[in-house]
């Protein structure tokens, strides 16, 4: 009976995506393995005209390379000078002299010297750049973990169960990701203050965290995708819908989870509003940069900033060096199916 | 025949009471959430954007006229440049996201699969903007084209007399921003699409390389096909842009929310007059105004891209 | 399935409609009472209530008065630095043994504007707040989230005069006791102007922070040079941007202004305006109850101080403004200004604190103020001299104390910085700025207070200034930002940098379209304000 209704189950859901087995999952990869390797060595060769034509735009390229990179260089050395040195050198040739005296300070001011106070009353706190990127970390790391964990709830549940207002569920969250409501923020912003969770980590979570996001979107169509099979197998073994959910399908979709992560975290990291708004005693990196930037720059100490800009962008240019490989091939892999 | 139909009620979903609870323990934050702050907020917004704020009591009634907020916005809108300058302002954003920096993304998504020298490389450079802190982006960006940046100093050096202004002239700062959101956005879209590429199955490209295919018909008549729903994605989320984007002209003009120099757009606006009570009334009828006559254009978009266009199945 | 959808969407637009009908039923306009209008205004800073040394001062408490023994303040580190607050805190500590100030300084004001209410409501928010910008109007009047400050502090007696001067009484209306003795109110020590731009809704929610005037900043040091005079009308000021011009090759421009910093020209065309109108008329436009103020025919003395701007800087922008000025903020134009590539900056107060003293002497350069140069047709005095006027920008920057907070101690705070001597830690530590409060003129053009000619300058415009307004109307309609005194945006320059180049914004045209909207909208503004 169970095994029936199951089946029934994965009928009314599998009819968007074919079922595919895990057999068939790992025979498709070893083809695309040949099939990428036979690419590569494709007697196909271009012709000179195309090869000119590739030349030419990787010129381009290099040309867009630098100037994304040229600032921060531009940059660098300006980090090195004095405030006056700047502001002459920046009058003079605008700032493209390089400094007399490569005068480090500033880096020592920038990661622990500078600080930024918040909080009120007695809860107030001075904090630098090293723990603003405390502060990224956790408000990455936990609103990443509830986005990811919430949406594959969510996207199980609704690719591989039928119940009574599935299609009501599925339509409105279809529905509020199409349409865009502009002018909810300040409803917003007095909601989380009136239920007395402004400036809280919990605010911010409730504010970013729903699980009907892009996330259940990508993850609902990988779980249509994944076969019952081993639903099926593991029910037979006494497991409960729990434990298939916790124990075989997050196991299973891990890579899909892991791409959601990386994407999520990269927005997480970088989102500049909504810490802002709802955090303002523990800013974030991107938040607390802002509020540097602008005190700095009432001292005009314009190497002073810079320096903090650098110390801030410096960690996560490393990893993204390091890591860049896993980072784009799952993004790549996770981005949006041609 | 009554126990008979019980029967059948139970079986058309099926569901084991353990299922049942499974079910809803993990849709209950996320119902919730949804209906506490997408259903309950819009709902609210909805009613204070009738109503405005009144001193006398500190709170929200229902003011004698009560299309006062709506009245206020057209005729904002209509009759004061700054406010026509952001509903312009904004629009422009849609032709820069999906005219310009997405087929340049395509472009460039498409030269990096065609296996251009160092394509690895660039496309890594290209997706740095994406993961840096928009603060320091703006601020590498914004100080090269300052007054006394090294962009004037070279025109200068160039013999250039009167030099521009890049971020304090009416008709030169918009496009900055404009220009920025392009040279800062492609690598995002880049990468994206690069991964709806490589998915293309090889042996089309190998084929209409076979037979002579030049690149320029490989990418237009070829390859944008079969990307066609990451495009189309791709487009509606530049379209969001109009009613989302303030970053940018927020940290280019200097972390202000002033919006000087006609940089001003809707969301920045919502952005800079959030936390004061009084306006919820007036942001809330605001933001609805835009949204009830821009949210039919995006879905005619969509439709229009869907229609005159075959995706192709693989 | 079809009827569970039918239903869901029933009931869901049932929900909806019952809540709006709720909202609309219970919650219809409520009128009250906006309280008598008072229009900030009043005359300079000297002293007038006579000789102090009989007065006896009030008994202070002392820390074991005050359950709460620490005191928290805010406040925003910007144009005025922080040493004089930073001297006071030691100060206060010494009178007061046994009790805690804790400063703390943001140099973002957004902390006292977007986030202040979020603190106020909360549970720990600071005792006292000082910044610019703050809605304490809201706030205060209406929210009563901040102390009204009128019985604890404003009507606080903090002298007695056992031998009172009875035309000083008479003249200051002040109160007598039993024994004769004249009791000197907090509020009998701040100035007219001070008072009048603290009122609200019949209280007093805030303290003004400082008092200063506006003007042109000169380089004293450049003028000298070149043997510049300093202009007394405004024909002598057109001359002279011609003469420096012409003296310099155009190598130095006669004004620098930072295009991103809307307000720094408002000192100069209020001062016009209010020269051209006369006080009276002046305030007639911010007692909020005629609109025919905004109305160019009838009331041109706005215009026609905006016209005498126009003319000079908006239309001889190529000539008269240092290159690509729009494109730059108030520090890299302070910087440029030190680097001696203009002559001339229109100035707040606190301009020369935000070029930084150190600096200044550090570079041996010495500045200056003139005083707004006179327009014809400019008010005179019965002996045909023109009245000197000043508008203050820096009215808008506030002391206020949170209900929730130690507001016992914050008042005492408060008191004790306007006493006799303590007021004066403010101008030793501020170049040529002064708290809220009455000085000895004399006293302030000391050495010990005047560290450039600016300073001197400054003190003496404030002690003789006939009239000095901060533009403040306590008139819902102005609070609520219904109705403003800019023909058009916030502040002058912003005007162009906002609606476009200088042939777009003309005066007849934006005077025109205020006009327009201030007819239009006038009865409905009436309703919302309370005052129909």
């Amino acid at each position: 009976m169970e095994t029936n209704v199951m089946e029934s189950n994965v009928a009314d859901v599998g009819t968007m995506t074919p079922e595919v087995s895990e057999s068939e999952i790992i025979e498709s990869k070893l083809v695309g393995k040949k099939l990428k390797k036979q690419k590569e060595n494709s007697p196909v060769k271009r012709s000179t005209g195309q090869k000119v034509a590739l030349w030419i735009v990787c010129a381009i390229f290099i040309l867009y390379s630098v100037s994304l990179l040229f600032p921060f260089a531009w940059l660098l050395f300006n980090s090195f000078k004095t405030r006056q040195d700047f502001l002459t050198s920046a009058v003079a040739n605008g700032g493209m002299s390089i400094p007399a005296i490569f005068d480090p300070h500033n880096y020592y001011e920038a990661l622990i010297g500078f600080k930024l106070t918040v909080g009120s009353g007695s809860a107030v706190k001075e904090v630098n750049l090293l723990q603003m990127f405390l502060n990224s970390i956790i408000l990455t790391a936990t609103t990443t973990f509830l986005e990811v964990f919430f949406s594959a709830c969510t996207a199980y549940v609704l690719a591989k169960y039928n119940f009574p207002g599935k299609k009501i569920i599925f339509g409105m969250v279809l529905a509020s990701m199409v349409i865009p409501v502009v002018g909810t923020l300040p409803v917003m912003y007095d909601f989380i203050g009136s239920i007395g969770l402004m400036d809280t980590l919990p605010g911010v979570w409730i504010v970013y965290v729903g699980g009907f996001a892009f996330g259940f979107l990508l993850l609902n169509g990988h779980f249509k995708s994944l076969s019952w099979t081993y639903a099926e197998a593991a029910q037979i073994d006494g497991a409960t819908s729990f434990g298939v959910f916790f124990k075989i399908m997050i196991p299973l979709s891990m890579p899909a989870l892991i791409s959601l992560a990386i994407i999520t975290a990269i927005d997480y990291w970088n989102n500049f509003g909504t810490p802002k708004i709802y955090l303002p005693s523990m800013p974030t990196v991107a938040v607390g940069l802002d509020s540097l930037m602008i005190e700095i720059e009432k001292t005009s100490d314009y190497p002073l900033m810079f320096a903090c800009v650098l110390v801030a962008i410096a960690p996560i240019v490393a990893i993204f060096c390091c890591f860049q490989k896993v980072i784009i091939s799952n993004m790549v892999a996770g981005g949006i199916k041609g | 025949m009554e126990q008979l139909k019980k029967k059948r009620r139970r079986n058309k979903y099926g569901l084991r009471k353990e299922q049942i609870v499974f079910i809803c323990v993990l849709l209950a934050y996320p119902v919730i959430h949804f209906l506490v702050t997408w259903l309950y907020i819009n709902s609210r917004t909805l009613i204070l954007s009738f109503t405005r704020y009144n001193p006398n009591v500190a709170d929200f009634q229902i003011p004698g006229n009560i299309f006062y907020n709506f009245e206020m916005w057209i005729d904002r809108f209509l009759h004061d440049s700054k406010y026509t300058m952001i509903l312009v302002n904004s629009l422009l954003y849609f032709p820069v996201s999906c005219f310009i920096t997405l087929p340049l993304s395509v472009i460039c998504a498409y030269f990096i699969f065609a296996k251009v020298p160092g394509g690895t490389v660039f496309r890594v450079i290209f997706f740095l903007p994406s993961i840096l802190p928009g603060v320091a982006m703006t601020m590498a960006f914004r100080f090269g084209f300052d007054t006394y940046g090294y962009v004037n100093a070279l025109l200068r050096h160039l013999g250039m007399e009167n030099v521009p202004v890049w971020f304090g002239t009416d008709g030169l700062t918009p496009f900055m921003i404009f220009f920025y959101c392009v040279w800062a956005g492609i690598g995002y879209n880049v990468v994206l699409m690069s991964g709806a590429m490589s998915r293309v199955p090889s042996e089309i490209i190998e084929y209409n390389r076979l037979e002579g295919v030049g690149m320029g018909r490989e990418m237009f008549c070829i390859m944008v096909p079969m990307v066609w729903p990451t495009i189309v994605t791709l487009f509606t989320v530049g379209m969001n842009t109009v009613l989302t984007l303030y970053m940018q002209p927020y940290f280019l003009m200097g972390s202000s929310t002033d919006g000087n120099f006609n940089t001003g757009t809707i969301a920045l606006y919502i952005f800079g007059n959030y936390s004061d009570r009084r306006q919820i009334p007036q942001l809330s009828s605001f933001g609805l105004l835009c949204s009830l006559f821009y949210v039919p254009v995006i879905f005619l978009a969509r439709w229009i891209m869907n229609k005159f266009f075959t995706e192709v199945d693989y | 399935m079809k009827f569970i959808k039918k239903m869901t969407v029933l009931v869901l637009a049932l929900c909806l409609s019952l809540s709006f009908f709720a909202v609309g039923a219970g919650c219809e306009w409520t009128t009250g009472d906006a309280g008598e209008t008072v229009v900030s205004g009043g005359g300079g800073i000297s002293w007038d209530l006579g000789d102090t040394n009989d007065w006896v001062a009030r008994t202070r408490p002392t820390a074991d008065d005050f359950s709460d023994k620490t005191l928290n303040i805010k406040f925003f580190n910007g144009g005025y630095g922080r040493a004089w607050l930073d001297e006071m805190e030691k100060q206060f500590e010494a009178d007061y043994p046994g009790i805690d100030v804790r400063l703390t300084a943001s140099t973002n004001s957004s902390d006292f504007q977007d986030l202040l209410r979020t603190e106020l409501q909360g549970n720990n928010p600071y005792d006292i707040y000082i910044c610019h910008d703050i809605s304490w109007e809201s706030l205060g009047g209406d929210e009563k989230l901040l102390v009204d400050l009128t019985d604890e502090l404003y009507n606080a007696v903090m002298y007695t005069d056992p031998t009172p001067d009875d035309t000083i009484v008479e003249e200051q209306g002040l109160t007598l006791d039993e024994s004769g003795n004249a009791q000197i109110t907090y509020k009998n020590l701040l100035t007219d102007a001070s008072v009048t731009s603290a009122y609200y809704r019949d209280g007093y929610y805030k303290v003004a922070q400082v008092q200063g005037a506006g003007g042109i900043l000169y380089n004293k040091t450049m003028f000298d040079q070149y043997g510049w005079e300093l202009p007394e009308t405004y024909d002598d000021l057109k001359a002279l941007c011609e003469q420096i011009v012409e003296d310099t090759n155009g190598d130095i421009a006669p004004f620098l202004v930072a295009g991103s910093e809307g307000y720094l020209w408002d000192s100069l065309v209020y001062d016009w305006w209010i020269q051209l109108a006369g006080q009276e008329e002046f305030n007639r436009l911010f007692e909020g109850n005629d609109k025919n103020c905004w109305n160019p025919d009838e009331y041109p003395y706005h215009r026609q101080a905006y016209q005498y701007w126009y003319d000079l800087f908006v239309v001889n922008q190529s000539e008269y403004m240092l290159d690509g000025f729009t494109g730059i903020d108030n520090v890299m134009a302070n910087a440029v200004f030190l680097q001696g590539m203009a002559a001339m900056m229109p100035a707040t107060a606190w301009a020369v604190n935000e070029l930084g003293a150190d600096v200044l002497e550090e570079s041996g350069l010495d500045v200056g103020l003139i005083p707004t140069p006179y327009v014809e047709g400019a008010k005179t005095d019965e002996d045909g001299n023109p009245l000197r006027v000043c508008y203050d920008v820096a009215g808008r920057d506030s002391i206020v104390v949170s209900t929730n907070g130690n507001s016992d101690l914050a008042i005492e705070f408060l008191k004790w910085m306007g006493e006799l001597d303590n007021k004066y830690i403010f101008p030793k530590n501020v170049s040529g700025m002064v708290m809220g409060f009455k000085y000895d003129v004399d006293t302030l053009l000391t050495d010990e207070y005047c560290r450039f000619t600016w300073d001197r300058d400054m003190f003496k415009l404030l002690g003789e200034t006939t009239f000095r307004t901060t533009g403040y109307s306590s008139n819902p309609m102005f609070v609520l930002k219904l109705v403003s005194a800019y023909p058009i945006e916030n502040y002058y320059l912003r005007c162009f940098t906002t609606y476009g180049t200088a042939s777009q914004i003309t005066p007849s045209s934006i005077f025109a379209s205020a006009w327009s909207q201030v007819n239009s909208k006038w009865d409905d503004w009436r309703f919302e304000a309370g005052l129909e």
